[in-house]
């Protein structure tokens, strides 16, 4: 399996801490359903053999008969326009697409840190709730994630909080989550008025020194049009996954 | 079908969908509409579907959030 799926649902896994997870492995497909207004809420495609489309809505059906919601995270190849076609008749949208991208990190970074920055892992209440302000404001759309959340994550060993400072304020920042000697890099942010300065991408050549030690690989999920950034720095694009939703 | 009635045409059906929107353009994009998430997104490309009786190609369009993007979709793929 793609190691930046397998990091990817480990961290939704571990994002959507609950008592209610169900696992149905021998279907290919991993249910993961946190607490009410927790986040993330999602049921995980991880492996479709035979008719994908037919076999998401009835997953999506049954997870929307319990009262779950209604989101798969697949791999977009598997889709054709004759499944979207069908899946569309069932009520079943594509919703998002993200290509995940990975890279090993042996790779230098290529920017030069500036004397006003200052990048250092971020661990006090104070600063994660700026962080989480800035992951709240201008990354995410109807769900927030919880400042107690991050919180709780940032204690594990698998998850650590990268900050970007300039002049002392928090102005971009990443969550680094390790597991099975890959980490994923989720929630990059950088505040809206200090982007296109190659801020993001100091912090990334940062996080991939500090990886270098720990991790055989490193993965991230990438919107459309940061593809080309992450390449520059490093980073290959393996595959395109879509999320779904059932109306 | 013009460029120009093709934007009246999406104007009209994102006001159906979102209702008033101050300032509402072309320049318009989901960082100005509070209401523009991805679910509502899809109830959008089934209005617009509607309005301009085409399909989308749906990989392709929902990662287009802004009034101009989804207009020259339209007026590229359009009938």
């Amino acid at each position: 399996m793609n190691k930046s799926l397998v990091n990817l649902f480990g961290f939704y896994r571990a994002t959507g801490i609950s008592p209610s997870v169900l696992l149905l492995d021998e279907n290919g497909f991993s249910v993961v359903c946190g607490e009410e207004n927790r986040w993330p809420q999602m049921v995980f495609g991880l492996d479709f053999s035979e008719n994908p489309a037919y076999f998401l809505d009835q997953v999506l059906s049954e997870t929307k008969a319990q009262n779950l919601p209604g989101f798969a995270v697949c791999s977009a190849a598997l889709f054709g326009s004759d499944e979207l076609q069908y899946l569309r008749e069932k009520g079943v949208f594509p919703i998002r697409t993200w290509t995940l991208m990975d890279a090993v990190p042996s790779i230098q970074p290529t920017k030069i840190f500036r004397e006003n920055i200052q990048i250092r892992k971020i661990k006090v209440p104070a600063e994660i709730a700026v962080f989480t302000n800035l992951v709240n404001t201008e990354l995410m759309q109807s769900v927030k994630i919880a400042g107690s959340l991050l919180n709780e994550l940032n204690k594990t060993e698998a998850v650590n909080i990268y900050g970007l400072f300039v002049e002392n304020e928090l102005v971009s920042g990443l969550l680094a989550f390790t597991e099975e000697k890959t980490t994923g890099l989720y929630f990059i942010v950088t505040k809206q008025q200090c982007r296109g300065k190659g801020l993001a991408s100091d912090l990334i050549g940062y996080v991939l020194n500090l990886c270098r030690q720990k991790s055989e690989m490193l993965v991230l999920q990438a919107v459309q049009k940061a593809v080309p950034l992450y390449s520059r720095l490093g980073f290959s694009a393996r595959e395109k996954v879509v999320i779904f939703w059932k109306q | 079908m013009t460029r120009e009635e093709i934007v009246e045409k999406t104007l009209d059906t994102f006001r159906n969908v979102f209702g008033e929107v101050d300032g509402l353009t072309e320049q318009t994009s989901a960082d100005d509409i509070g209401k523009w998430d991805s679910l509502n997104h899809v109830i959008l490309i089934q209005e617009l579907e509607k309005a301009f009786d085409m399909k989308f190609d749906l990989f392709e369009i929902i990662e287009i959030r802004d009034v101009a993007g989804i207009v020259n979709y339209i007026f590229a793929n359009g009938k």
